[in-house]
């Protein structure tokens, strides 16, 4: 009975006295920390992408509770979320469009060929240690890959050689903007579909021949576009989207195809085109 | 990670890579097959002492541990060669490392636990921290006792089973060894292991590797010479008590470990520092607990234990980095 | 025979394959048309001061020096410039490059370069500010493959001093030799480069290094240098990388450059022959960098040559020359097999860093698989700089690289030792440079 008694009586005074020092330690070193964190933290969607410019969603939290930052917006969260994230807080909200990324180049291996046979680590960033471009154009989309890799959300695919970004999945973070060596990753409303898939700076000729379906800046679209929403610079077109409004006469008139409708209103868009 | 999809050039383009371009004619298949080949000598030994027993061990582990590994290939994510002849060359490690009458159902718990508690869940080849084929004969030892203590007597070709020299020298004392012929140690006739008996056709083995280059000589020197040191010690101290170094050095596993499982590079340091602590480790505990654990011989749990070592030798001895030295 | 003197770390022996080094150097024609890379160097980009349809001369600036670490560019023909346009370079980068049809296209580059005879220059009036600047007006780089402007090195920082030149003949590559034709054929001219170099630095010793696997060269520039005080011919055993810089200044003066160090934190300065051969024709000849040596060799090549052409020569001329049959050609490189870039145009011009263009058919062509990590050290034992290459690596795959590593991996010389001996094919180099990226990027 004893051999019993005796090890149990031990153990239970170490417990007993490791736990008297962690009660010391909780009350000795507690730290004083915001209960509206913690809540805001759970409203937060959860994502922890990284996409708000702070270390996770906590960190958020924490800098939304303590900062009157009312420009701080969650690109996860949608508008209400947001609203209501600062509600709780007890301030006004801005509220956010909701933003996706859309690639600026079509360069599918069909409209612009491999110019090369690349053996070396499949990234974007580690192709452009050898070579500027595995395409016949200089400004196209490897293909490798690095977006993807940076995209926590399943956004983004590879497909013919190109990303291809879903829409409806992109939750417009920002993530991939950087994870480009070519700089092809632009942010547009979720609302406006059209976008030049192009950014190709060459003259047309040159840009012609190392892509089909290149921007040869030939300014017809700047012609077409009754809203001023479209401006050619150096040889390539870019749309601004606080007053384009999908009417689609830009793509009507793009004698390359180099101004493409994104997302499922593709459909919907081309019959009424 | 599927992120690309190659398409077919139809016209031939320029290759594209980053340099080097050229590269030598080694590759982990040709390494792993020199081992393998280099062991042959030793198994032939211990074809010479134990007959045919032993080639229906190594026949066994090889396609056993081969047979696993592809059926392992199956079923994870990451790339598996399971011709690549690891999964051989731990087959044979681990015929080496059992006795030559082992029953088939000890050799196929034995290559499970090689291929998928050694190897397989660290993540393949290359991954694991233990080596595989000391890992399934610790566990062979701890759970089948009786038979992996019953060793077959040599160049009797029967079922006649006997101790080792150093279960002899456990259990008995040294004055039962009073007859042991130190040359008949060195080429092997004594009881023990397929592949630890023979000491010089171990070294023929390891002779070529040190020529290739795929072990150096850190490892094997400090183990032998930290066996060596520790026994002459105790040697010098009691030699009615304590068997001499020689006799530690060429009986049980010193040779087969030092040479062959200590250096296994996988489990192995790389910087130079680590290397020379590493074959220490190995001989010191080999020799702690031949001489004062239970067990009659240690160079199993004594790798081990430095193999559970490694990744701190490598951080915390690392070769000098260049441009680090104070110019006078 | 006294010890060979060779660096302590690490390094490789690939086979040499210096197919051409018995071929003296022959003179190329001037092509039907130039392309001229407005930017060859390392550093600033240049400022282009010529236009479309210009007439230029030769020797005439095209491309300006726009900063102190940036380097001029010239026309080495007499001509009209055709088109200005980006264009794919040796090494896979696609950069503007100008286009010019030159008045004389087919004559020998001999006969150019004869019409050019040598001047007389008195050195003893020569002031450093003065040499600094003939060498940066007359677009000097380093020629044996990095492109770092001449006239920055040799422009050590106040409190720097400089206490010996290094003269770099080591050519460790494979198949490169044109270091090597020129230390047997312009013994001369660059002992009068090397002299020029030392009087900038007043008098110091210069040490010519040249590894062991060229006696005839060592012999040449020994008789060369007999009778010329404080300057000195080290034979090196032969080992790659050798002709790396820190390397070389470990085998010749046994000092190590510090992590992130430049030889001039030791007092040393480098430069390649071919690099002095363009100093002396600086003031020799009033010449800009506008023609080079490079070894034209591989296995497509039949006849492996060194030749001297105009900086701006599309490969695909000296592949006419060659006859090399361009069906077959499966692999470019321009530099050597080990720290070389791949070409992936015919058109691609060299430029002032090319120091050869190698010719490989497919069989060259690995695309071999990368396997686990064995870890058998083999990568750390050939690091040069001492590296845990294997380490770093998996930290750069997992992208989760420790703040110890990353100065690691910017210490990393990218000699391609590593790669070359890995025997699970794993791409190491690549690995590290595109680790370099990576930390670059998050700085």
């Amino acid at each position: 009975m004893l051999e019993i008694i005796i090890p149990g009586l031990i153990l239970g005074g170490f417990a007993l006295i490791s736990a008297s020092g962690l009660l010391v330690a909780s009350k000795k070193f507690y730290v004083f920390e915001d209960p509206r964190i913690a809540e805001v933290n759970e409203m937060l969607p959860g994502a922890n992408c990284g996409g708000c410019g702070f270390a996770g969603c906590l960190a958020f939290a924490e800098h939304l509770v303590k900062n009157e930052d009312t420009d701080a917006i969650c690109p996860v969260a949608s508008g209400e979320e947001m609203q209501k994230i600062l509600a709780f807080l007890g301030r006004e909200a801005a509220v956010g469009e909701k933003m996706v990324a859309s690639l600026m180049c079509n360069g599918t291996h069909d409209n612009c060929k491999s110019q090369m046979d690349y053996a070396g680590i499949e990234d974007c960033w580690a192709a452009t240690l050898v070579t500027d471009s595995t395409k016949a154009c200089s400004f196209a989309c490897i293909g490798l890959g690095s977006c993807v890799k940076a995209c926590n959300f399943d956004a983004m695919h590879i497909e013919n050689g190109i990303v291809v970004i879903d829409d409806e999945k992109c939750t417009g973070c920002g993530l991939c903007v950087p994870a480009c060596p070519k700089n092809l990753l632009h942010m547009r409303p979720y609302k406006k579909y059209i976008t030049v898939a192009c950014y190709n700076t060459d003259r047309g000729a040159d840009a012609r021949k190392a892509c089909t379906v290149a921007c040869i800046g030939c300014l017809k679209c700047e012609k077409a576009c009754n809203y001023d929403a479209i401006h050619v610079n150096n040889f390539l077109a870019k749309i601004d989207y606080q007053k384009c409004t999908n009417c689609g006469d830009c793509v009507t008139v793009c004698p390359t195809n180099s101004i493409i409708i994104r997302g499922q209103e593709v459909h919907v868009a081309v019959e009424n085109v | 990670m599927e992120t690309t999809n190659k398409v077919e050039v139809k016209n031939r383009l320029l290759f594209m890579d980053s340099s080097p371009l050229g590269h030598v004619s080694d590759s982990t298949v040709k390494i792993m097959y020199t081992v393998c080949i280099t062991l042959l000598p030793a198994l032939a030994v211990s074809v010479w002492m134990f007959g045919w027993e032993a080639v229906r061990v190594i026949v066994l582990t090889s396609v056993f541990t081969i047979a696993i590994e592809a059926i392992i290939s199956k079923m994870v994510s990451y790339k598996v060669n399971f011709m690549d002849g690891s999964a051989l060359l731990t087959g044979i490690l681990l015929a080496m490392n059992i006795p030559a009458n082992s029953p088939w159902w000890m050799i196929l718990v034995g290559a499970l636990v090689a291929v998928i508690l050694g190897k397989h869940v660290f993540g393949g080849l290359g991954q694991n921290i233990f080596n595989p084929a000391l890992v399934a004969r610790v566990f062979l030892i701890i759970s089948f006792p009786v038979e992996m203590t019953s060793w077959p007597k040599p160049l009797v070709y029967d079922s006649t089973t006997g101790a080792t020299p150093l279960g002899i020298l456990k259990t008995e004392g040294l004055g039962a060894l009073a007859g042991t012929n130190l040359t008949d140690l060195a080429i092997g006739q004594m009881g023990g292991s397929l592949g630890e008996i023979s000491a010089i056709a171990l070294l023929l083995g390891a002779i070529w590797l040190f020529i290739k280059k795929y072990i150096t000589w850190e490892i094997p020197v400090m183990f032998f010479a930290t066996v060596a040191v520790f026994a002459g010690i105790f040697h010098l101290i009691d030699p009615q008590t304590y068997a001499s170094p020689l006799f530690h050095l060429l009986t049980g596993g010193v040779f087969l470990g030092a040479l062959y499982m200590a250096t296994d590079m996988v489990t192995s340091p790389m910087t130079f520092k680590g290397k020379l602590i590493f074959g220490f480790g190995c001989g010191f505990f080999t020799m702690l607990i031949r001489l004062f654990g239970s067990y009659p011989e240690g160079v199993s749990f004594a790798i081990l234990l430095m193999n559970a070592m490694v990744p701190l030798l490598d951080s915390y001895f690392p070769d000098q980095k260049f441009g680090m030295v104070k110019n006078g | 025979m006294l010890q060979l003197k060779t660096f302590s770390r690490g390094g490789i022996h690939p086979p040499e394959e210096k197919l051409s080094a018995q071929s003296p150097i022959i003179y190329g024609d001037i092509p039907a048309s130039i392309l001229v890379a407005v930017d060859q160097h390392i550093g600033k980009p240049c400022k282009l001061i010529v236009e479309k349809g210009a007439a230029v001369t030769r020797g005439q600036v095209l491309a300006e020096s726009s900063g102190f670490i940036s380097s001029n560019v010239h026309s080495p023909v007499a001509g009209r410039i055709q088109k200005i346009a980006r264009f794919p370079l040796l090494g896979g980068q696609v950069r503007e490059v100008i286009q010019i049809t030159p008045d004389n296209a087919g004559e020998n580059l001999k006969s150019v370069i004869d019409n050019e005879p040598e001047q007389a220059v008195e050195i003893e009036k020569l002031t450093p500010d003065k040499i600094r600047k003939t060498i940066a007006d007359a677009g000097i780089v380093g020629m044996g493959g990095a492109g770092f402007p001449t006239h920055v090195k040799l422009s050590p920082p106040d409190g720097k001093e400089i206490k010996e030149l290094i003269i770099n003949g080591a050519e460790c590559e494979p198949y490169i030799t044109a270091d090597h034709r020129l230390m047997l054929e312009y013994a001369e001219p660059l002992v009068k480069g090397i002299l020029i170099l030392q009087k900038l630095f007043g008098g110091i010793p210069v040490y010519i290094g040249i590894e062991n696997n060229k006696p005839d060269a060592l012999q040449r520039i020994d008789e060369a240098v007999k009778n010329i005080p404080n300057v000195e011919v080290v034979p090196l055993k032969t080992k790659y990388p050798q002709g790396g810089e820190k390397q070389l200044i470990k085998a010749v003066v046994n000092r190590e450059v510090p992590s992130k160090g430049l030889p001039m934190d030791v007092g040393v300065v480098v430069q390649n022959v071919a690099t002095i051969l363009a100093i002396y024709n600086a003031f020799y000849h009033k010449r800009p960098l506008m023609e080079r040596v490079l070894t034209v060799s591989g296995n497509m090549v039949k006849d492996p040559a060194n030749i001297m052409l105009p900086i701006g020569t599309p490969i695909s001329y000296i592949m006419e020359k060659a006859e090399i049959d361009k069906e077959n050609v499966g692999l470019v490189i321009s530099g050597g097999p080990m720290m070389g870039k791949t070409s992936f145009s015919f058109e691609s011009p060299i430029t002032k860093t090319s120091s050869a263009i190698l010719f490989f058919n497919n069989s060259m062509i690995s695309k071999r698989e990368e396997n686990p990590c064995i870890r058998c050290g083999a990568c750390i034992k050939a690091c040069p700089m001492g590296l845990d290459v294997a380490q770093y690596t998996k930290m750069i795959i997992a992208s989760v690289i420790s703040p110890k590593a990353k100065d690691s991996i910017l210490d990393c010389i990218e000699c391609g030792s590593c790669s070359y001996v890995c025997p699970a094919d794993r791409r190491l180099v690549h690995w590290m440079r595109f680790g370099k990226n990576i930390i670059r990027r998050e700085n």
